[in-house]
């Protein structure tokens, strides 16, 4: 089945930059891009984001307000059948180990992406994705 | 009534006709605080956190001097503890000085010359070790702010420089020139706001090294200057941007640091606008009067939640996850105020509008 794509980041130029990596993927539903964490998780929360599928959240972590760890905080208070529709990759530009570690700790969170990326990247990334029925 | 300027002694004896005396004959140079016993001295060492000099007895009923000392050291480190005792106790009082409880001892009975010779020391001991670790605290607090600022500032560099090398990669891919454009326009915005950034960086510095230079500042031409950069913008966004200024007299100050203040309030207001709102306004009033300026910035724009009201000024803390800014401008402006001597308050509902009033002494 194919997958649904979204990326919360509030750089436009990342957004954009992300969605044309995203669409070279094979397999895509659709990508919506959210500027903000608060209202990505909102409309999770409301089931806006409601997809058959399997969702693949693009987030980028420093993010003013509310920024990628408490995004992840509080999609972990989820659900359990709402949280098993997403799976999240983070983004970041940092180049510190101990932000990658702390990332990559968060159970919802299945891989890391470090700003820029390419194509091949997100699909090692998805590759690991047991498809479930 | 506190007496302010002189310096706080405190004398400890259980004999109150010592305490008399001391007290009687160096009143008049000195704040003279006596206690009879350890408990009292204790109760003046927590009201006065400035006292620099304490004499103390040896012999008293419960404690000695050199323990008293040893004691309240630990708790007070600062103030320069001087003994009074007789020759018979030397031995107790070469122990406790070798051992760094007291800083001298004055034998008794004393004359008011020792005394006032012992303070006088004891003072500029107090003044050499209680700056060193101020200083000490002052270096240790810019250290962890470094540290901070480093982090911050490569995170927030470095994201939009990804975000272009991201860029460039897709215009290089794509044959497509109306998407190269759409992709140069992005860019564009991008490398604004990072240069953005770096002045903002630029102003941070200025504020927090630079020399103030006291120069008469005349308001109307400030207020033109904003109306000169803004005038174009507030029309093709339809807002409503109303300067008045008030200046009937002289008025000096540091004209960067104030310009840098005003500037700053004023790009928030238009920063922070409901985009699809009808009637957007930005008030500019500046009233030069007995001696202060009064600034007032205000707009009817998004506002700022309630909760974060308290941490508006704190570097690189946005409020605004839309448009989010440098993260420097209100740390800026309220450092600014600060080298003034001025005062900021801000008063916000959120949906209706950010107030700012800014008080700046004249010099």
């Amino acid at each position: 089945m194919k997958k649904m794509f979204i990326i919360v980041d509030d750089r436009t130029l990342d957004c954009f930059v992300t969605k044309k990596i995203i669409e070279k993927i094979d397999e895509i539903q659709g990508v919506k891009i959210y500027d903000s964490a608060i209202e990505t998780i909102h409309d999770i929360k409301s089931g806006n984001l409601h997809y058959e599928g399997l969702t693949v959240v693009f987030l980028d972590i420093m993010m003013p307000v509310m920024d990628g760890f408490q995004f992840v905080e509080e999609f972990e208070t989820l659900p359990l059948n709402i949280q098993s529709k997403f799976k999240i990759i983070g983004m970041t530009t940092s180049l510190d180990n101990n932000d990658f570690q702390k990332i990559l700790g968060y159970s919802s969170i299945i891989g890391l992406l470090r700003k820029p990326f390419d194509v091949n990247q997100i699909n090692e990334i998805l590759n690991e994705i047991v498809e479930y029925e | 009534m506190e007496i302010p300027n002189k310096i706080k002694i405190l004398y400890v004896d259980d004999e109150m006709n010592n305490l008399i005396g001391f007290k009687a004959a160096l009143r008049f140079d000195y704040h003279i605080l006596i206690a009879q016993n350890t408990k009292e001295a204790y109760a003046f060492l927590k009201k006065h956190d400035d006292i620099k000099v304490i004499f103390c007895d040896q012999k008293m009923p419960d404690i000695t001097g050199v323990m008293f000392f040893e004691e309240m050291r630990a708790i007070y480190p600062y103030p320069i503890r001087i003994l009074l005792t007789a020759y018979a106790d030397i031995e107790a009082v070469i122990d406790a000085i070798n051992r760094g409880h007291v800083f001298r001892y004055v034998k008794k009975p004393w004359i008011d010359a020792d005394i006032i010779n012992a303070i006088e020391e004891g003072v500029k001991f107090y003044k050499v070790s209680s700056m060193l670790s101020i200083k000490n605290n002052e270096l240790s607090k810019a250290y962890s702010e470094l540290d901070k600022f480093a982090y911050s500032v490569s995170h927030d560099i470095r994201g939009p420089l990804v975000g272009l090398i991201g860029g460039i990669n897709l215009a290089l891919d794509t044959e497509n020139v109306q998407e190269i454009k759409e992709i140069l326009t992005l860019m564009q915005s991008s490398v604004n706001k990072l240069d953005t950034f770096i002045l903002n960086m630029h102003d941070y510095y200025c504020i927090e090294r630079g020399e103030l230079k006291n120069v008469n500042i005349d308001f109307n031409k400030i207020a033109d200057n904003l109306k000169d950069t803004y005038n174009i913008y507030a029309l093709s966004a339809n807002i409503n941007f109303k300067v008045n200024v008030i200046q009937t007299q002289d008025f000096w100050n540091d004209e960067v640091s104030v310009n840098l203040v005003i500037t700053n309030l004023v790009s928030n207001a238009f920063k922070y606008q409901k985009t699809d709102f009808e009637n957007k306004l930005i008030e500019l009033d500046i009233k030069v009067e007995k001696g202060e300026a009064i600034i007032k910035v205000s707009d009817n724009g998004c506002g700022i939640e309630e909760k974060y009201l308290s941490q508006i000024y704190n570097l690189f803390f946005r409020a605004h996850y839309k448009n989010a800014g440098s993260g420097f401008g209100l740390f800026n402006v309220k450092s600014a105020i600060l080298k003034l001597n001025g005062d900021i308050n801000v008063e916000s509902v959120i949906d209706k509008g950010t107030t700012f009033t800014v008080i700046i002494p004249n010099k």
